[in-house]
């Protein structure tokens, strides 16, 4: 799906860092058509207030585009932190940020009565 | 001067006007972002369904709130109806924050599509996993096996272990259970490194191991793209 192959003539997977349900790729540049978005928090939790960010606000800065998150560290390397998640540190560059998904079973069908 | 004649209390912004604040009924997709935006109002009717699904940015809607039929599905922080809303249909509450309805109520609820009831919707630590088994319809089902939770499902009916491997975080278990009239339920159980709990996820049925059930849930349709540097 998250297609970040290194070119080799075997096959590897892309670098990955998983922080709870929040997953970080790194890619080459920042993609083009992505907006400035502001922060440092890649996701929040919905009931518990706890947030998966970065704890040097200077240091990065998101971009966006639609549904899709973008991180630029800007700083040799910021860290990755959450109330109940061991920080992570994440060196310069860009990566790719989405959350874990679930299956459900096909949508129902809206029967209009 | 009008600031300090009027003792600060002239504001310094123009306050963005609500639109049509009257008794005129609001097109569905205005009243969404009008009241995303918390710029809904008392007395607001809203010209059919009212789709506000997914919005956890939500804590409360309008009084006296009208639409036809009304989706608060995963607005998580939204814990209560207002006062005097007026819904002709149904409303579509799976995922909500709504725990609990006054008696009499009188609307109509739906989870998932499926039309429920208050002890399905409110009560789903009443209902045992053998009970849901006894359940033909399949759609209902599915949504009181969701209300019931997949990992108290899979404890009280026992499912068939498929695979299990080990990770960072400890043993990791897909576990399933087959249906004769529907896709089976499969779950991965897996501990997370950092916090040591438990956490159960649905992945597709045609899961094969541990491993690939991680990568799928990570968004790895290719489990050998799913290599995770390090995981916390």
């Amino acid at each position: 799906m998250y297609s970040n192959r290194r070119n080799s003539q075997h096959h590897q997977s892309p670098i990955l860092y998983r922080h709870g349900d929040v997953l970080l790729s790194p890619i080459a540049t920042i993609p083009t058509g992505v907006q400035k978005r502001s922060g440092v928090t890649l996701a929040h939790g919905e009931v518990t207030g706890h947030s998966h960010r970065i704890q040097q606000e200077d240091a990065v800065q998101l971009w966006g585009r639609g549904n899709e998150l973008f991180l630029e560290v800007k700083d040799a390397s910021v860290t990755l932190i959450h109330e109940e998640h061991r920080a992570i540190e994440l060196q310069k560059g860009v990566y790719r940020v989405w959350k874990q998904r679930e299956y459900r079973p096909d949508a129902y069908v809206e029967v209009e009565d | 001067m009008r600031t300090m004649m009027s003792g600060g209390r002239i504001p310094k912004r123009l306050v963005k006007q609500r639109p049509h604040e009257n008794n005129q009924p609001v097109a569905p997709e205005l009243a969404r972002k009008l009241i995303i935006e918390h710029r809904g109002w008392n007395g607001m009717r809203v010209d059919g369904h009212l789709n506000l699904s997914g919005a956890s940015q939500l804590y409360n809607l309008p009084e006296n709130l009208t639409c036809e039929s009304l989706d608060i599905s995963d607005c998580v922080n939204l814990t209560n109806l207002p006062k005097g809303l007026h819904v002709t249909r149904w409303i579509e509450l799976a995922g909500s924050g709504i725990t609990s309805l006054g008696k009499g109520h009188g609307f109509v609820l739906r989870f998932r599509g499926v039309r429920v009831t208050d002890r399905i919707a409110f009560e789903s630590d009443a209902l045992s996993g053998q009970d849901i088994l006894n359940v033909e319809n399949i759609e209902l089902r599915r949504v009181l096996i969701e209300r019931l939770g997949y990992e108290k499902f899979v404890q009280q009916v026992g499912g068939l272990i498929r695979h299990r491997d080990k990770d960072v975080g400890g043993e990791r278990q897909l576990v399933y259970i087959p249906f004769e009239d529907d896709e089976a339920l499969m779950i991965l159980k897996v501990i997370c490194p950092s916090t040591g709990h438990t956490h159960v996820l649905r992945v597709p049925p045609y899961m094969q191991t541990c491993h690939q059930a991680a990568a799928w849930i990570a968004g790895f349709d290719n489990p050998d793209d799913y290599s995770p540097l390090i995981e916390a």
